[in-house]
């Protein structure tokens, strides 16, 4: 009787990998060939209805990653532990970035800041701020990766790049009598990066395509049950 | 004189006859193609055995790789490698940790965890809130030291970064370095590419992230065949650029 009952749920489940890999085919093929349609035909009208649809559920699910946020930094409260106050930081900022917002939306501000819109300025003075202070570190962090790389294991592929690493550092360097370093680099950039940077994109544009071509066959996990 | 499209529908034909032939002769003829070994994925199933044996977390992200943008074919190829990787863990009660910017990534990754225990018949130690999202989008400073900070709170003994990161991906090499965790990372943004290859402990370079679910889980026909066409079509474009360069010179 159980094991009846288990075959059959097994059945109902693939029933529904199929229906999933029928629909994924059908509006991923649709969406596919309304994309090189001209914009006025059926199908690319069609198209242009999936991809607005697809807008809408991603405007959704940023208020499903708010409540993912929010909940996670609420369940650290209550359980005074180490970083609970930056939980309570995230909290009260959240609120606060929302009460500014919905000032800024109705016009609320009154005597210096009369029809400005705080919500940019505080963007642009708090966190590009602090982003640019934590991008300026990440020079130095690379310097010590080089440094620990080479530690690590010393290949022929780790001292070719320690050698452009050092060419272009010195290369930048506005010293006249270093002009020949500075040539170098440009050369550099100009021929053997540029190669490596696209042969690193074509290889990335057909790993898409066959990834894509598994998704339109039906046969990713994300719409299979196990 | 052909136009792009015609190119696009020559690259997707192909891709579809190598994968679906690739991987019916596969699955009649009962053997998988032998595939090269690639360092990063040998040190995943390392790295995730690891944290089994030490009680400790892993941590896994897709960076800014988002679902319904240009990067949506990277967010699946990087859940897949969480799947995998999570599938191999789901029987102890602890969940990795995983972080990410897309709120749809987010939605999707929680299904695959739930999937990837349900696999093993251990539903109940899945955890949703152990997926963090950083309210950030692409090349956030902010989220590559937010997931540091929030990787090394969480006891984690691995950081698998594989998707789309930029120069914050440096940040959360840096604490791995620091604190002697094991760090494979790749990225389809060049910028996050370089920065990966010198901190990795095992490098993936290039197309070798969409590769990923056909080493992590061999016995899988059709994952196989994305490999066999993949091949194919970069000798197909290898060819095509030769060709192109001897007739125009």
């Amino acid at each position: 009787m159980q094991a009846d009952r288990k075959t059959r749920r097994r059945r109902r489940l693939k029933l529904g990998n199929a229906v999933n890999a029928t629909l994924v085919l059908a509006l991923g093929f649709t969406t596919m060939v309304g994309l090189i349609s001209p914009a006025d035909s059926t199908v690319g009208v069609t198209a242009d209805i999936f991809l607005q649809l697809a807008g809408v559920l991603a405007a959704v699910a940023v208020l499903v990653g708010v409540s993912n946020l929010l909940f996670v930094h609420l369940g650290r409260l209550p359980r005074v532990r180490k970083g609970g106050f930056y939980s309570l930081v995230v909290i009260l900022s959240a609120a606060a970035v929302t009460a500014v917002h919905v000032l800024d939306r109705t016009d609320a501000w009154g005597g210096d800041l009369e029809g400005e819109k705080v919500g940019p300025r505080l963007f642009g003075v708090i966190q590009v701020t602090l982003e640019s202070a934590l991008a300026g570190l990440v020079f130095f962090f690379l310097v010590y990766a080089a440094y620990r790389l080479m530690r690590h294991r010393v290949t022929w592929a780790n001292l070719v790049f320690l050698a452009a690493v050092l060419i272009v550092l010195v290369g930048w360097l506005p010293l006249k009598d270093w002009e020949g370093a500075g040539d170098v680099r440009d050369w550099l950039m100009e021929i053997p990066v540029t190669a490596g940077s696209r042969g690193l994109l074509i290889g990335i544009g057909l790993g898409t395509v066959t990834v894509g071509v598994r998704v339109l066959l039906g046969r990713e996990r994300a719409y299979r049950e196990p | 004189m052909a136009n792009e499209n015609t190119y696009f529908w020559l690259i997707i034909t192909l891709a579809f006859v190598m994968t679906v032939l690739s991987g019916t002769i596969s699955s009649r003829r009962r053997r998988l193609p032998t595939l090269r070994p690639i360092p990063g994925y040998e040190a995943m199933p390392r790295a995730v055995d690891e944290s089994i044996e030490s009680d400790r977390r892993l941590h896994l992200s897709p960076g800014s790789a988002a679902v319904g943008q240009t990067s949506t074919i990277t967010a699946i190829a990087a859940t897949s490698i969480i799947y995998a990787l999570t599938e191999r863990q789901s029987f102890l009660n602890r969940s990795p940790l995983v972080t990410l910017t897309d709120p749809v990534t987010m939605a999707m990754t929680n299904d695959l965890l739930r999937k990837a225990y349900m696999a093993r018949e251990n539903l109940t130690a899945y955890r949703s809130r152990v997926v963090s999202w950083f309210p950030q989008g692409q090349n956030s400073v902010a989220f590559g030291a937010g997931a540091a900070i929030r990787a090394k709170s969480m006891d984690t003994s691995s950081h698998i970064m594989v998707g789309e990161f930029g120069p914050e991906l440096a940040f959360i090499g840096e604490v791995s370095m620091r604190f002697r965790q094991n760090f494979v990372a790749a990225s389809t943004n060049l910028e996050g590419q370089a920065i990966a290859y010198v901190q990795s402990d095992a490098p993936l370079i290039g197309e070798e992230i969409f590769v990923g679910s056909a080493y992590l889980e061999p016995q899988s026909t059709t994952f196989a065949g994305g490999v066999v066409a993949l091949d194919a079509l970069r000798w197909a474009i290898i060819i095509a650029i030769i060709i192109a360069a001897i007739v125009n010179a």
